[in-house]
C-alpha cells in the first residue's frame, strides 16, 4: 500500500504588503481658493487704478479747459481791443510807450496764466494749446492791422484827392492846373525851358503804385473824377447862368453842352442831363423875366385897386355919418362933394363906375332893392378868400351893385368893406367872424346844402340865407358889431326856433312880443304889421341898421299872413287839429295841435 | 446679483468634494473590514488544513502499518516528521501571505482615506473661490458703476 506524503501547497507571496498610491493632489483644485483671491485682488488694484487714472485725467482735462478758456478770453478781449488799436502798435510794438506787440502780448499772458497751473503736465498741454491759439488769431489781428494800414493811408490819399478837385472846381486858374496836375498827372516845366519837364505821377496811379488800390480801381477813380470835374463845371455854369437871370447866358451854355468838344470828360448820360438842366434854365429865365414883367404891371394894378377901395370906402362912410347925423355940421362939412368926386376921379383916386355911384349916394338916391342873397355870398367870398387879390375880386362886386337900380343898400356896402379890410387886416375880430361864420353854415346844413345839393326843403334854404344874412348883419354892424360868438349863438337860437315855428325867416322874441303883444302867429293880422312899422320908424332908440332889420322882419311876416289860408267856418274842423284816431294821445297828453305849436314859438326852449 | 450665484457655486462644489471624502472614507472603512476578514478566513482555511492533514498523517500511520512497519518509529516516524513539518510550512506561509494581503488592504484604505483628505480640502478651497469671485463680481460692478 503507497504511503501518503505531504508537500507544502503554498508558497510566500512576493508581495510585501504595500501598495503605490494612486492618490495624486490637483495644484489647480487645491489652489482655486487663492487664485479667485489674487483675481479678486486684481480686480480691486484694477478698479482702484481706473478710478484713479480717470480721476487725474478728468482733473487735469478739466484744469486744462479752464485754463485754455481763460486764455482764449483773453486773447479775444487782446483782438477786441487791437481793432481800436494803432496798426503800427500791434504789428511791432511801441517802445515809447512800453506797448507789447499784440503776439509778444499774447505770449506774455500765455505765460503768465501758465505759471499758475501746478500740473506740469496741464502746464505742457496749456502751453501747446495756447501757441496754436495764439498762431490762429495772429494771422487774422495782423491781416486786419495791415488792412487798417492800407485803409487809412487809402483814406489819406482820397482825401487829399478830393481837397484837389476841390482846387480843380473852385480854385483860381494856376490852381486848377496845378490841382489837375497832380490828379491826373503828366508834365510840367519847372526852371528853364532848355531843362527836360518834371514827370508828375496822378495821385491814384501813385495810390496804385503803392498797392493802396488796383490798376482798375485807380482807372476807374480818375475817370470818375474827371467826370465829376466835367459835371461840376458844368454846374458852376449853370449856376452863374441863373444869379445873372440872363436868357442869352443859359442860351449859349445849352449850345456849349450840346458840342461835345466841350466839357470832354462828361459821360454821355450827364450831358443828356446837363443839356436838359441848361434848356430848362433858359426856360425858366425867359419865363421869369416875363413874369416880372407882369408883376410890376400887377402891382400897378393892385395899388390902383387899393387906392380906389380905400377912396370909395371913405367916401361911403362919410355919405352915411351925413346922412345919419344931419344936425352935426362936422359930418355934413365932410359930405364929399360932386367937385370931390370929379378930383378923385381925374387923379385916378376912384373907379369910373363908383363916381356914378357915389354921384347918386350924395344925391340921396340909394338902392331901392336889397339882395340878401348877394349880400350873403359876397360875405361868404370875403371870408373864404386867402389872398387879397381873392378880396379884392369879392370888394369888386360891390360897387357896380350899389346905387340907382342897384341891390346892395349903402348900409350894406359899408359893412361889406369894412370886413374887407379886418380881413386884409387879418385881425382877430374878423377871424373870429369868418370861424363862426362857418361854423353857422355847418350847423345850419348850408354847408351841406352847398356840397350836396340836395336834401333840403325850399324853407329851410330860406331859413339858412337868413340866418348867414342876419349873422353877416351883426356882426358887420357899422356902429355896435356884435362878436362873431354872440352873433352865432343869437342866430343859431333864432335858426332853430324858426324850424320848429316852420316859420321861413329868423325873429328875435323881444322883437315878437312888442309889436305883436304875445299873440299868436295864427292871430297876427296886417294892422298889427303896420302898427309896428310906425313903432319902429319912430323909435330913437333903434339904429338904422336895426330899424331895416325889423323892416324886413315885418315884411317876411306880411308875406306870410298874406299866405294864409282863411279861416274854416265857425264850428267846421280847425286847421291843426287832431283827427278821430289820435284821440287817445291827446287825451294822453301828446297833443301837436296848432295852438300849442304856437305857445312853443311864444315860448321858446 | 452675480456676486450670490459665485457664492452659491462656491458651496456646491464644496458639498460634492465633502461626498467624495465621504466616499473615501467609507471605502477606507472597507478596506480595513476587508483586512480583517482576510486574516481571519485564512486562520479558518489553516483549521481546515490541520484536520485535513491530520487525517493524511492517519492514512500515512495506516499505510505504514498496513505494510508492516511500525507506525511511531524509525522511517514512519521521520516520514510523519517530514509531513508535520511541511504542513507547519504550509500555515506559516499562509499566514504570512494572509498578513500581507491585510497590509495591501489597509495600504487601500489609507490611500481611500487620503483621498478624502484631499476632496475636504478642494472643497473648502471651491468654496473659498467662490467667494473670491463673488467679490470680485462686486468689485467689477461698482468700478462699472463708478465708471459711469
Amino acid at each position: 500500500m503507497r504511503v501518503p506524503t505531504y508537500s507544502r501547497q503554498t508558497k510566500a507571496t512576493a508581495k510585501t504588503g504595500a501598495i503605490n498610491f494612486s492618490v495624486r493632489a490637483n495644484p489647480g483644485a487645491l489652489s482655486q481658493g487663492q487664485s479667485a483671491l489674487a483675481g479678486m485682488a486684481r480686480s480691486a488694484e484694477n478698479a482702484a487704478l481706473k478710478w484713479y487714472e480717470t480721476e487725474t485725467k478728468e482733473r487735469r482735462l478739466s484744469e486744462l479747459t479752464a485754463a485754455e478758456n481763460a486764455f482764449k478770453v483773453q486773447v479775444q478781449n487782446q483782438k477786441i481791443a487791437s481793432l481800436d488799436q494803432d496798426p503800427n502798435t500791434i504789428l511791432y510794438g511801441n517802445k515809447a510807450t512800453g506797448t507789447l506787440s499784440w503776439e509778444a502780448q499774447a505770449l506774455q499772458n500765455m505765460n503768465t496764466l501758465a505759471n499758475t497751473i501746478e500740473d506740469s503736465k496741464v502746464r505742457s498741454s496749456f502751453m501747446i494749446s495756447a501757441q496754436q491759439m495764439i498762431l490762429g488769431e495772429r494771422v487774422s489781428v495782423y491781416q486786419n492791422a495791415r488792412n487798417k494800414q492800407i485803409d487809412i493811408a487809402k483814406a489819406n490819399e482820397l482825401q487829399a484827392a478830393e481837397l484837389l478837385i476841390k482846387d480843380a472846381v473852385q480854385g483860381n486858374a494856376a490852381q486848377r492846373a496845378a490841382a489837375t496836375l497832380e490828379l491826373f498827372g503828366g508834365t510840367q516845366q519847372v526852371g528853364s525851358p532848355n531843362e527836360p519837364p518834371r514827370t508828375v505821377v496822378g495821385i491814384f496811379d501813385e495810390m496804385a503804385d503803392r498797392g493802396l488800390i488796383t490798376r482798375t480801381e485807380a482807372f476807374n477813380l480818375t475817370k470818375t473824377t474827371q467826370q465829376r470835374i466835367a459835371k461840376s463845371d458844368f454846374r458852376t455854369r449853370l449856376a452863374s447862368a441863373d444869379r445873372s437871370g440872363n436868357p442869352d447866358e443859359a442860351a449859349q451854355l445849352v449850345a456849349d453842352v450840346m458840342d461835345p468838344k466841350n466839357f470832354p470828360n462828361m459821360k454821355p448820360e450827364d450831358r443828356d442831363t446837363a443839356f436838359t438842366q441848361a434848356v430848362n434854365l433858359e426856360q425858366q429865365l425867359q419865363k421869369r423875366a416875363v413874369q416880372i414883367a407882369e408883376k410890376n404891371e400887377t402891382k400897378a394894378s393892385r395899388e390902383q385897386k387899393n387906392r380906389h377901395s380905400e377912396n370909395a370906402r371913405d367916401i361911403v362912410a362919410r355919405i352915411i355919418s351925413a346922412n345919419e347925423n344931419p344936425d352935426d355940421q362936422t359930418a355934413q362939412s365932410n359930405k364929399p362933394s360932386s367937385l370931390d368926386i370929379a378930383n378923385l376921379l381925374a387923379s385916378d383916386g376912384i373907379s369910373d363906375s363908383f363916381a356914378r355911384v357915389a354921384q347918386d349916394l350924395i344925391n340921396d338916391v340909394d338902392a331901392d332893392v336889397r339882395d340878401p342873397d348877394l349880400i350873403a355870398g359876397i360875405f361868404a367870398d370875403i371870408s373864404n378868400a386867402t389872398t387879397d387879390e381873392q378880396i379884392e375880386d369879392a370888394v369888386a362886386r360891390i360897387t357896380p351893385n350899389m346905387g340907382v337900380g342897384g341891390t346892395i343898400p349903402l348900409q350894406d356896402a359899408l359893412s361889406l368893406l369894412r370886413f374887407a379890410d379886418g380881413k386884409k387886416a387879418k385881425t382877430i375880430e374878423t377871424t373870429d367872424v369868418e370861424f363862426y361864420r362857418q361854423q353857422l353854415d355847418d350847423i345850419t346844413g348850408a354847408t351841406a346844402y352847398r356840397i350836396s345839393g340836395v336834401g333840403v326843403g325850399q324853407d329851410e334854404i330860406f331859413r339858412q340865407v337868413d340866418a348867414a344874412d342876419t349873422y353877416r348883419r351883426l356882426t358887420t354892424d357899422p356902429i355896435n358889431p356884435m362878436s362873431g360868438r354872440d352873433a352865432y349863438r343869437t342866430v343859431v337860437e333864432q335858426f332853430f326856433r324858426a324850424r320848429k315855428q316852420r316859420i321861413d325867416f329868423l325873429a328875435p322874441a323881444p322883437f315878437l312880443d312888442e309889436y305883436f303883444g304875445g299873440k299868436r302867429p295864427s292871430e297876427w293880422t296886417a294892422e298889427d304889421v303896420s302898427r309896428a312899422r310906425i313903432a319902429i320908424t319912430t323909435n330913437r332908440n333903434l339904429s338904422q341898421i336895426e330899424k331895416t332889420i325889423e323892416f324886413e322882419t315885418l315884411d317876411d311876416i306880411t308875406k306870410l299872413i298874406d299866405q294864409r289860408p282863411p279861416p274854416p267856418p265857425p264850428g267846421d274842423p280847425q286847421d291843426g287839429d287832431p283827427g278821430w284816431s289820435s284821440w287817445l294821445p291827446n287825451w294822453w297828453g301828446n297833443s301837436e295841435s296848432l295852438s300849442d305849436r304856437e305857445d312853443d314859438i311864444r315860448n321858446p326852449g | 446679483m452675480g456676486f450670490l450665484f459665485e457664492l452659491s457655486a462656491g458651496k456646491q462644489q464644496q458639498a460634492a468634494y465633502n461626498y467624495n471624502s465621504d466616499i473615501n472614507e467609507r471605502n477606507a472603512q472597507v478596506a480595513e473590514q476587508q483586512a480583517e476578514q482576510l486574516v481571519f478566513q485564512e486562520e479558518q482555511n489553516i483549521v481546515d488544513f490541520r484536520k485535513q492533514f491530520d487525517d493524511l498523517q492517519a492514512a500515512t500511520s495506516q499505510a505504514f502499518r498496513y505494510n508492516g512497519w511500525i507506525a511511531n518509529e524509525g522511517t514512519p516516524l521521520k516520514v510523519a516528521l517530514a509531513n508535520a513539518q511541511e504542513a507547519d510550512e504550509e500555515i506559516a506561509t499562509r499566514r504570512y501571505n494572509a498578513k500581507v494581503g491585510r497590509e495591501e488592504l489597509k495600504e487601500q484604505g489609507t490611500q481611500e482615506r487620503m483621498q478624502g483628505t484631499l476632496n475636504r480640502m478642494y472643497g473648502k478651497a471651491a468654496r473659498t473661490a467662490g467667494k473670491a469671485r463673488a467679490v470680485n463680481s462686486l468689485i467689477q460692478t461698482a468700478s462699472a458703476f463708478a465708471s459711469v
